[in-house]
């Protein structure tokens, strides 16, 4: 199918409102949308020219998201989710392949950025690799971890491959990533990143130990509940769900050995309430 | 109670609250401090976080909550992103972690844009504080359970800032409808329908997507405001009460006010600890940023029951209608049951429940959670455009992972759940 009909297509959806609406001065602009029943017609005519048919919509993206080309965001959106419906595997194959083969490329990042937004939706784990190719990005990053948070499958591999070159933002994300997938073959990189300058970083990372329930980290997430502030009361939260899991798991006396350090410790009584925690949690335990 | 929705305003929902605490406010003098005020043994410190729009009456709702129950309440800070340049991180800070590390802080007021209700709710718990939080509670469907477990891991006090069921709980014919439902009795045979209508601003929070991104204002820090959000390109609607209309701060008009709506019939129905195992939406295609409009969604309970959600102002009406709960539902073995089960004891109030460290509302965070379930797993079948089946134990969509990414979203970091 040429482009010209696939701007056609693409043209179909509706204008946005002119009209005042709900009292309201700022209501120009707003989408009414169309009904799935119109545009279903739309995404198969668009899907059935296969890959050309996306990227002459992705064709249609301009850098700035400011209204100039809201139907093809519009469209492609609809698309992402229309494919995930029983019985269009064929299609979501095909617009993802299409979708991710764009990352990394010379598209700009905005619309580069779109893209990922589509794959954390409809993404699956053909995607994968492409989003762990952009996962350092300064601006694609953060929406890449998404997408791979989002999709799980197969996505702790690309943030392990991406830990050692990370740092600053990306580390961040990273590593609270890997705590987010409770990924077990972390836990050494988890385990260091706890100790890290970068106090988000050493927070996200001691609370990614405890999610895990490694019961090799029970030092680990005790120390980081004897510091101040912030990093304190994120410390105990770390120690709780630590003992929470480990217990659970049946290893009674790891958890028991966190209990009885917050109970023990928790002397001032602003901090009584953890004590009483920690209390209630060891009668649990007997 | 009646089959459609009552109509509710705020001040009707706090003097509700009001009345439900009279009882419970009579304190003996002797207690008190000098001119009536309480003693300084029982003065708490509260701070307000999310200081524009509803802030400064979410403030005065706890604190007057407080006084109902003898409890005074001091202001020791206020805390917004767009405090950039005036913050003294002393009693005005930009920064919430900040205000929460402050161990003479025992109650938050939280009146944030919705993506921060439930991080700052939980950071507030772990911190041993006391919550009152404007509604809708939660953005997603994780952040909810999330809410529940921090709060009952704590042993912290969560009240919602919406109080509808107050005033429905002491309403002799929801009394009845609530002791039917909650009784069991009816198994999976209840053929009540309950039809939230109209309401909800749909159009009037619906997002414009022909707006140009420009610089933040420099009192404003854009990347906090964003937080567990991505970071998107600031433009002025994004920002104040129009984050509404953005997917990365909330849900449109149904998710920012069918908590209001739907806060009591939830309870009269006995709703407060289960979700619904079916919805169905009827909507247009919907935006990737802003939220649109809708028609209506029909929400099955395992028992039966339905609720309804419609905006009243696209597309067709539901041409479901509206049933009520009936005693004579039951056979005449299980209606003399029902007139023998006692009344279920009064709903706590935020202060009360602080006085007495017992939750609040008959079951918060929970019942707030249930309630926000309903309501986001409506707008996820108007986003996915498809039936969806729900499992209300495991809080997961059933066999459609794609729409199971919208009950639990992932939060940009440090930000987690």
């Amino acid at each position: 199918m040429a482009q010209t009909d696939i701007a056609a297509l693409v043209n179909q959806m509706p204008e946005l409102d002119t009209a005042q609406a709900g009292g309201r001065k700022d209501s120009t602009g707003k989408l009414t949308g169309i009904t799935w029943e119109k545009a279903i017609p739309i995404y198969e005519a668009i899907l059935a020219a296969g890959r050309d048919g996306i990227m002459a919509v992705l064709g249609m993206l301009k850098p700035v998201d400011n209204g100039e080309d809201y139907k093809a965001r519009y469209t492609l959106h609809g698309m992402a989710m229309y494919v995930c419906r029983s019985g269009k595997e064929k299609e979501r194959a095909l617009y993802v392949e299409t979708m991710a083969s764009q990352l990394g490329t010379n598209l700009p990042k905005p619309i580069q950025a779109f893209i990922v937004q589509q794959l954390q939706f409809c993404g699956d784990r053909t995607a994968v690799p492409a989003l762990g190719k952009v996962l350092l990005d300064e601006e694609l990053g953060d929406p890449a971890a998404a997408a791979l948070t989002a999709i799980r499958d197969g996505a702790a591999e690309q943030f392990r491959a991406a830990l050692p070159q990370a740092s600053g933002r990306r580390k961040l994300a990273v590593v609270q990533a890997l705590g987010v997938l409770r990924d077990t073959q972390s836990v050494a990189a988890l385990k260091e990143a706890a100790s890290d300058q970068n106090l988000d970083t050493r927070i996200v990372a001691t609370w990614g130990l405890a999610n895990i329930g490694d019961a090799g980290s029970v030092d680990i997430v005790l120390k980081a509940s004897n510091a101040d502030g912030w990093e304190r009361i994120q410390g105990v939260k770390s120690c709780l769900i630590l003992a929470e899991r480990l217990a659970a798991a049946g290893d009674k006396e790891s958890a028991r050995r966190i209990y009885t350090h917050l109970r023990d410790t928790r002397t001032d009584p602003k901090e009584q309430y953890v004590r009483e925690v920690a209390q209630k949690a060891l009668a649990a335990l007997q | 109670m009646g089959s459609t929705r009552e109509r509710i305003t705020r001040r009707g929902l706090l003097k509700g609250a009001a009345v439900a605490v009279a009882g419970f406010t009579i304190v003996p003098r002797h207690v008190l401090g000098g001119d009536g005020q309480p003693p300084p043994s029982e003065t708490l410190g509260g701070a307000l976080i999310g200081c524009g729009g509803r802030g400064g009456g979410t403030y005065s709702t706890m604190q007057n909550s407080l006084k109902e129950a003898g409890l005074g309440l001091v202001k020791l800070a206020d805390c917004d992103v767009k405090f950039v340049g005036k913050a003294d991180n002393k009693t005005i800070y930009t920064d919430f972690r900040r205000v929460l590390e402050r161990k003479d802080i025992d109650c938050v007021a939280i009146a944030t844009p919705p993506h921060w209700h439930a991080l700052i709710s939980i950071a507030a718990a772990e911190a041993g504080k006391d919550v009152l939080c404007e509604k809708p509670m939660t953005r997603f469907i994780a952040e909810g359970r999330a809410v529940v477990e921090a709060f009952k891991r704590y042993n912290r006090v969560f009240q919602i800032g919406t109080f509808g069921r107050f005033g429905h709980s002491r309403n002799p014919a929801n009394i009845l409808t609530h002791k039917i439902m909650r009784s069991g009795l009816l198994k999976d045979k209840c053929q009540g329908v309950y039809i939230m209508q109209g309401g909800v601003k749909v159009k009037e929070w619906s997002g414009r997507v022909n707006v140009q991104p420009q610089s933040p204002p420099p009192n404003l820090d854009w990347d906090m405001y964003c937080g567990p959000s991505q970071l998107k390109p600031f433009h002025p609607p994004r920002f104040g009460g129009t984050h509404r209309c953005y997917w990365d701060y909330e849900g449109g008009g149904l998710t920012d006010m069918a908590e209001h709506h739907l806060d009591g019939p939830m309870w009269v129905f006995g709703k407060d600890d289960t979700s619904p195992v079916e919805v169905e939406g009827y909507a247009p295609v919907q935006h990737p940023e802003v939220t649109g409009m809708w028609g209506y969604a029909v929400l099955k309970y395992a028992d039966g029951f339905t609720l309804v959600l419609a905006s009243r102002e696209w597309g067709d009406e539901c041409p479901i209608k509206a049933r009520a709960v009936r005693l004579e539902d039951l056979s005449e073995e299980d209606q003399k049951k029902i007139k023998e089960m006692p009344d279920p004891e009064p709903l706590l109030t935020f202060g009360q429940a602080v006085k007495a460290r017992k939750p609040a509302g008959g079951n918060m965070p929970e019942a707030a959670h249930r309630t926000m379930t309903a309501v986001h797993l409506a707008n996820i079948a108007f986003r996915v455009g498809r039936k969806l089946r729900f499992d209300p134990v495991k809080e997961q969509i059933i066999g459609d992972e794609e729409a199971n990414r919208l009950v639990n979203q992932p939060m940009r970091a440090p930000w987690h759940l």
